[in-house]
């Protein structure tokens, strides 16, 4: 059987728990090489893991690594764009966790050098291969809503359970605060299901953490086809991720991990009541996300989540810091 | 409740009619309710009790030829309306041999209606959070009905003293084994009346049942048609008329009381509103073991949640001892816990628990 060679660049919490569990479900992905700027975190997960993995703290080492066929960036945002474009320019296939960088131009240039150099780029964007969600994207595609309307979407944490080992979820230059670190996923859904964001209001504060970055935010969205959507973010509350979907027909509504999708059709007898519409019980996200790159790098597969789709999410993201700014709606 | 739903008309009905003393009995409980409303874009489901395939001059199943006058009234008003009769598999009989056996087939033929079986349609699932069905399976063409209308026969019945129009939406559960609802009766009637909530009412009252009903009671020449717009109103009546004090029958009891109803502002009209019929009963002792039973398995399926809590709670220490023992977990609820918020998280689980026990034998 082929297998991809994954070299993993940044060990934290994310690659500890989730990734890491995840590959290890994958026989066609084999992790070759862990990176951290603390080679000792490295060194341990590679043993924790039983992956023999070659480790190092220096990821220029892994690029020059002929066997590694993709690496996996999951190191702070503000370090996505050199460590993707370097990558990319090594030849080597890219799966880049959220956010894609911190600036427009920086993500402009990693499409660019992706494209010049003919790799794969996938972002992470996991929560697009939630089973609940790809019912309701069908649903709405299939035109049970009629025409869409409204979505509205809660996407809540609690921070103090992630076990963040260098903390750079606080440190906004390095791309932390609530926006940042969890807009991405609903800012991508409400792209994916309805379409591309034209405008952009926002309110933030910090609720319950000790620092300057946000924890809690407010988004109100509009498309270019004008459907309206808003978007709730906590990392002061429990875990939770609920989508609603308004149309001219019906709604349907959801939560991940839920297993099933909640729908109400109009003008028909016994509407006032949810129907339930079960979904198959999948393995978890972050396995299905990562088994795709696999596929889309061995059998030359086109991703689901471009470039393009992390290039859009981060335009919404900092359009909505600078509305918050100026407490004006921002135009994209 | 708006007035027109507390109205019931009762009327005698000659001892054994023919078709046209049928149906001009029929449509005289109509107007005396002053509601026959039928258009030509209706979709009608008529819900008729068949049970057992024993025939209504035994006092068991509704009389076909009450089902053949309501079509026809229908059609008067409105000559294209689609009709469906929807019956479920019974644990003694499919509803497609209750429909070949007791005339239905034909009639299907005769006025171009469909016979539904509600147990063999494509079905969707329904979220009732009712007091006792948390959902339902419905058929997905009664969600394009306009108008339903249960045709219940009147009849005693050992385990609840009666059944008639509360009892006959019993026969909506698509399963063909219902009988795992019978401890829960007076909840499982009360949810499937607020989901099923019938427009109209008629009780086949031309031959009822008494003594050991719903199947192997006696006919009684009772000589009533009922016709009433809410369920509960109808049944209240109905039972007055058989002799049973309406509060003597569970699941109206029950009924009555969720729905704060007073019996007082009922108005019955026509020619029979003040009858009295004695229908016989089964001997009390009977009845009272028929009810010691049902009571018995309610205590025993409490006992086994109180146990399938405790069986999660078992399995949630286990989960804190490898969370002490390995450092963290991951927990299908929570996500990643560390051993630092494992007290945080032990308290959560306990507290959910304990409420799940405490809703549940509420």
């Amino acid at each position: 059987m082929r297998t991809l060679k994954l070299g993993i660049i940044g060990c934290g919490s994310a690659v500890e728990y989730l990734h890491l569990p995840a590959l290890q479900r994958i026989p066609k992905i084999k992790v070759k090489a862990l990176v951290d700027k603390y080679q000792d975190r490295a060194k341990n997960l590679s043993q924790r893991y039983n992956l023999n993995a070659i480790t190092t703290s220096d990821y220029s080492e892994l690029l020059k690594d002929d066997a590694i066929d993709a690496i996996l960036i999951a190191t702070p945002p503000d370090t996505h764009a050199q460590i993707a474009i370097d990558g990319a320019k090594a030849g080597k296939h890219i799966f880049c966790e959220k956010p894609m960088s911190t600036s427009l131009e920086d993500a402009e240039k990693i499409i660019h050098t992706v494209s010049e150099e003919n790799v794969k780029f996938m972002m992470g964007f996991n929560f697009r291969y939630s089973p609940e969600i790809i019912r309701i994207k069908k649903m709405v595609d299939s035109g049970f809503v009629g025409k869409p309307m409204m979505m509205s979407l809660y996407f809540l944490s609690n921070i103090s359970n992630w076990p963040s080992v260098t903390k750079f979820q606080f440190n906004k230059k390095k791309g932390g605060g609530v926006l940042f670190d969890t807009g991405s996923h609903p800012i991508d859904l409400a792209r994916w299901i309805f379409n591309d964001i034209q405008k952009v209001y926002c309110t933030l504060s910090t609720s319950c953490l000790n620092s300057s970055v946000d924890d809690t935010a407010a988004l109100l969205l509009e498309t270019k086809k004008g459907e309206k959507i808003n978007i709730f973010l906590s990392w002061c509350s429990k875990d939770l991720n609920r989508i609603s979907i308004i149309g001219t027909e019906g709604i349907l509504e959801t939560e991940t991990g839920l297993n099933h999708v909640l729908a109400m059709k109009k003008g028909v007898r016994m509407g006032q009541f949810r129907i339930m519409i079960p979904t198959r019980t999948q393995l978890p996200t972050y396995q299905l996300e990562l088994s795709n790159f696999a596929n889309i790098v061995l059998n030359n597969e086109i991703p689901l989540v471009t470039g393009k789709d992390g290039l859009e999410s981060l335009k919404v993201i900092l359009a909505a810091y600078q509305s918050y700014e100026t407490s004006k709606p921002v135009i994209l | 409740m708006d007035d027109k739903k507390k109205m019931v008309s009762v009327v005698k009905i000659p001892e054994e009619p023919d078709n046209y003393q049928i149906r001009a009995s029929l449509e005289k409980a109509l107007k005396l309710i002053e509601d026959v409303n039928f258009h030509d874009d209706d979709i009608i489901a008529i819900k008729p009790n068949l049970g057992d395939l024993r025939p209504s001059e035994m006092g068991c199943t509704t009389d076909i030829r009450i089902i053949e006058a309501l079509i026809l009234i229908i059609r008067e008003y409105a000559k294209n309306t689609q009709i469906l009769i929807i019956e479920s598999d019974h644990w003694l009989a499919t509803a497609n041999e209750g429909y070949m056996s007791l005339g239905y087939t034909e009639l299907a033929e005769k006025y171009d209606i469909r016979l539904i079986n509600i147990t063999r349609e494509k079905k969707i699932t329904i979220n009732v959070d009712g007091l006792y069905l948390k959902s339902i399976r419905i058929p997905q063409l009664l969600q394009q009905i306009t108008k339903f209308i249960s045709v219940a026969k009147l009849k005693t019945h050992s385990q609840y003293r009666l059944t008639c129009i509360l009892k006959n939406q019993f026969g909506l559960i698509s399963s063909r084994y219902k009988s795992k609802y019978h401890p829960y009766m007076n909840e499982v009637l009360y949810d499937l009346n607020k989901v099923f909530n019938p427009d109209l009412c008629i009780v086949d009252g031309i031959i009822g049942m008494e003594g050991n009903g719903p199947s192997d009671g006696n006919p009684i020449n009772s000589g009533i048609l009922i016709c009433g717009f809410d369920p509960l109103i109808t049944d209240i009546v109905a039972s007055k008329i058989m002799g049973i004090k309406p509060k003597k029958v569970p699941y109206i009891k029950f009924a009555i009381k969720h729905d704060c109803i007073n019996k007082d502002e009922i108005k019955v009209l026509g020619d029979a509103a003040n009858i009295s019929l004695n229908f016989t009963f089964i001997p009390f002792i009977s009845y009272s073991l028929n009810r010691l039973s049902l009571k018995m398995i309610r205590i025993g399926n409490s006992t086994l949640n109180v146990f399938e809590k405790l069986s999660n709670l078992t399995s949630m220490l286990s989960g804190a001892i490898i969370l002490f023992s390995q450092g963290y977990l991951l927990s299908p609820n929570y996500g990643l816990v560390k051993k630092n918020n494992a007290k945080t998280f032990l308290k959560d689980q306990i507290r959910r628990i304990y409420y799940q026990i405490r809703l549940k034998l509420y």
